[in-house]
């Protein structure tokens, strides 16, 4: 112990000590803190109904806000606590008069744009993510855009944060402008900038325009994709609609292209199912000697929605391709179909062990479920909806 | 005594000296940071979430929520239950019922109302066979039940992947509940970054909680002294030191009640080690020393906000029992990939988390247990500053009570817990407790672990079970 005095290590355990013990007063500190931030929201946020909803009756009288309003609101909505209050406010009264509303916003045009450069300036990605997210809000509000703001969304796509630049695609999606979309995945890609596949997906399918326009642009701006983007694009195309037939059959015939976009393809038509891509599916769902197990597995899954006896015969063969999946799909897509067990009776009492078992499992789920309608229908009803096959649920 | 034993003696007890310090100075070091980042980090979360920087996507990953049970009657129908009740579109639960003795498999059946059918599984990934499978579909979901011969923990989780249907696989406990949001927030660190690997979730003690339609509807810390106290010890790792071994994509361990993991990749590596107790843990070093060896660019995140409830062993000696077998893990897991020891093709992995949990946590009991020795020696030559001494232990013990007293209330800056002054207030009082008889009967008892390391069989520990307050 003498030496341990001589080191004097217990200053650095009292430094530590310090710190620990100023980190539990600020929590501390924030509980009592938060309470009287509530209460001071609170009267800020019943102010700002105050003032909007005058502003809105001086809107529809002089078609505009008043200019002391606009100087005064953009002073206090450069703190971005006073921005979340007074959007708070405005969320409230959108509820009570979105006309008047409205109309007050379109006039905050000038505001919001001088503050856009305000919250670019701070270097603090969360209050920018923040503002991104207002206008987001703002496009709402006003059923349009301008292209100033749309200029500041575009900007904030270049973000290395994820926050902000989801937030930014979120607000280019709810400006309802395909233009200003395409133009953000545009950006995406020539920077080079990773954004998740499905974060673009689900972005694309929370447009607040016209989606038949969006596709369009889409589809023109389409051959400009990197993989990854076309990839995302195909996807929404799949969760749109049924009217993407012509150009996906291009990409579903095409034997050069890439094969996570003809997989795309593949999984389209099982969703939208069209006479002129049988063909090519059953082509696809036979070639197990020649072609990656990708492509017979997809297609087989795919060929449910296209009921015949070549599609029949073609999953029957698939059901004794040595790969898990193709055989697993096909049987799943065999008993989706509706086939009967006189049909299949060649396989269940065939010698391929593995056949007999994958398609054995698939009538056993058709039997439980007929079964538990029965029983549901015997109690009197219930909701039927609740023994829904979970195989529809799957996305693939 | 001759003056040369004498000198050797001295010699070295100042070399133990230096060693304790630089121990004691590491150790207060890492509580320290685990306690400054972990509250730092919850606060800019908040933040975050405050203003609104949060992915509000609706396009899920589709999982598989994987949970091996061995005679868990009593809470699996409720951790089913709580599962069912998800809001997620995309997902299957797959129950493992690993040769249980009591009606778990039973209380399923009649719960659910599931029927037999004869499921092909394809044993990829090493494990017992199957015994029989039932499925039923509720609200979408679809639920399967295999019931297999005893194999262990890790031989049930095996079969669960190899039964999955899904890319991405979550295990978790059957004694267990999970939030109605835990599995879109433990999700979300895939869409944030395409390499992440796994996700480990945030585990709370369930013991004081109610939870109803998937929320908390009241929540206050454990009646039960010793589950309180295990509170404070989980909010150390679960607030604190978890949050900063994410910083450097250190994380060793992903808890085996609530982790996410991408199937294809865990069955490239191996599987879980059936050989060892500690799975949990093995299975993510295995996974660090797989895709660094095969060069694969990887993530494993720490998801603090996606909450999963879990049981606290409230009577001693289940929590002994308990302990004894996460040091049996812990030792197997580091002798088993001890190729990573101060290794630097690992980087940051190898020199800080190894080394951690090979200091601090593996041989801590013998490090303990030798410095009380060398205090004891000190004393018997009269080299020992008593006074001193007992000063430093007492502001070391105060340090540690502190710093878990800072995990406990950075759960201030968590979304979903609040504070009450009567939770405050007790574990104020209880946090030195904590750190000086909790700690002591742990330490013994870690201690004792390897020492009987022989004479335990590969089990899953029956511990008591209580039912989780869900409604």
């Amino acid at each position: 112990m003498a030496r341990g005095e001589r080191m004097k290590i217990e200053y650095i355990v009292y430094l530590y000590l310090a710190v620990c013990l100023s980190m539990i007063f600020f929590n501390i500190a924030t509980v009592f803190g938060l309470r009287l931030q509530e209460a001071l929201e609170a009267r800020l946020r019943r102010r700002f109904l105050h003032e909007i909803r005058r502003e809105i009756e001086q809107t529809r009288r002089r078609g505009e806000s008043s200019r002391p309003h606009r100087q005064t609101l953009f002073r206090r909505l450069r703190h971005s606590e006073m921005l979340l209050i007074y959007m708070d406010a405005a969320k409230t009264l959108w509820e009570e008069d979105a006309t008047g509303l409205r109309l007050y916003m379109r006039s905050l045009s000038e505001v919001f744009s001088r503050l856009d450069p305000c919250y670019e300036r701070r270097n603090d990605p969360i209050r920018r993510s923040f503002f991104l997210y207002t206008l987001t809000e703002y496009s709402t509000f006003c059923g349009t855009t301008y292209p100033r703001l749309a200029e500041a969304m575009l900007r904030a796509v270049r973000s290395p944060n994820i926050y902000c630049r989801e937030n930014a695609l979120a607000a280019l999606c709810a400006t309802g402008m395909p233009q200003y979309v395409v133009e953000g995945l545009q950006i995406l890609d020539s920077e080079r900038i990773r954004h998740s596949g499905k974060l673009i997906t689900d972005g694309l399918l929370r447009f607040a325009g016209d989606r038949a326009a969006l596709s369009d642009c889409l589809w023109a701006a389409y051959d400009g994709f990197s993989l990854r983007m076309k990839e995302a694009v195909l996807n929404f195309m799949r969760f749109d609609s049924g009217r993407h037939g012509e150009r996906l059959l291009s990409i579903l015939c095409d034997e050069g292209e890439n094969p996570e976009l003809r997989y795309s393809a593949i999984r389209y038509f099982g969703r939208y199912p069209d006479p002129r891509a049988r063909p090519v599916l059953l082509r696809l769902a036979a070639a197990s000697d020649t072609l990656p197990w990708e492509y017979v597995s997809i297609a087989s899954g795919a060929l449910a929605a296209y009921p015949g006896d070549e599609t029949v015969r073609v999953l029957k063969k698939n059901l004794r391709v040595a790969n898990w999946y193709v055989r697993s799909n096909a049987a799943e897509s065999l008993e989706r179909l509706g086939v009967e067990y006189g049909e299949l009776i060649d396989i269940l009492n065939g010698n391929d062990r593995f056949a007999r078992e994958i398609l054995a499992y698939q009538l056993d789920l058709r039997r439980n479920r007929i079964n538990s309608r029965a029983s549901l229908r015997a109690h009197g009803g219930g909701q039927a909806a609740g023994q829904n096959d979970t195989l529809a649920n799957r996305t693939g | 005594m001759t003056s040369l034993s004498l000198r050797i003696l001295t010699i070295f007890l100042e070399i133990a000296t230096v060693f304790f310090a630089a121990y004691l100075v590491g150790y207060s070091t890492f509580l320290f940071l685990s306690a400054v980042v972990g509250s730092t980090e919850l606060y800019r979360k908040k933040r975050q979430y405050r203003m609104m920087n949060a992915i509000r996507n609706e396009h899920f990953i589709p999982i598989s929520i994987i949970v091996p049970a061995y005679n868990e009657e009593v809470t699996v129908a409720d951790t089913v239950r709580s599962l069912l009740a998800l809001e997620y579109s995309v997902y299957e639960i797959v129950v493992v019922d690993d040769g249980s003795r009591d009606k778990t498999a039973q209380v399923l059946i009649d719960a659910f109302h599931m029927q037999p059918v004869r499921m092909p599984i394809r044993r990829v990934l090493p494990c017992e066979e199957a015994e029989s499978v039932y499925t039923a579909v509720h609200g979408g979901v679809h639920l399967t039940l295999i019931s297999k011969k005893n194999g262990g923990k890790a031989d049930a989780l095996n079969m669960g992947i190899n039964a999955a249907r899904y890319p991405w696989f979550i295990c978790m406990d059957a004694d267990s509940a999970l939030q109605n949001d835990s599995l879109r927030k433990i999700a979300l660190p895939l869409l944030e970054d395409e390499n992440v690997i796994a996700v480990g979730g945030s585990v709370r003690p369930a013991n004081g909680a109610i939870l109803a339609n998937g929320r908390v509807v009241s929540y206050k810390l454990p009646k039960n002294i010793l589950a309180c106290m295990q509170t404070l010890e989980y909010d150390r790792s679960f607030l604190a030191s978890r949050i900063l071994l994410d910083k450097f994509n250190g994380s060793l361990i992903i808890s085996g009640a609530f982790g996410l993991f991408k199937k294809q990749l865990v069955i490239e590596a191996g599987g879980y080690d059936r050989s060892t107790m500690g799975e949990d843990m093995e299975l993510v070093v295995k996974l660090h020393e797989y895709c660094t060896a095969n060069g694969i660019p990887y993530l494993i995140r720490y998801a603090t906000d996606a909450i999963c409830w879990s049981q606290a062993p409230e009577r001693l000696k289940d929590l002994i029992k308990q302990r004894r077998r996460w040091q049996l893990g812990l030792f197997q897991c580091m002798w088993l990939h001890r190729g990573m020891a101060l290794n630097y093709k690992f980087g940051p992995v190898s020199l800080i988390s190894y080394t951690y949990f090979l200091l601090y946590e593996l041989f801590s009991p013998f490090i303990e247990l030798f410095g009380l020795l060398t205090i004891l020696l000190s004393a018997l030559m009269g080299m020992l500053n008593i006074p001193y001494a007992v000063t430093f232990l007492l502001i070391y013990t105060f340090f540690s009570a502190v710093t878990s007293l800072t995990a406990f209330f950075a759960r201030i800056q968590t979304l979903d817990l609040s504070l009450r002054l009567s939770d405050a207030l007790r574990a104020i009082l209880l946090c030195l407790f904590e750190v000086t008889f909790l700690r002591s009967v742990l330490v013994f008892t870690r201690f004792t672990a390897l020492v009987l390391y022989n004479r335990s069989k590969r089990s899953w520990g029956r511990i008591e079970r209580r039912k989780i307050e869900v409604r």
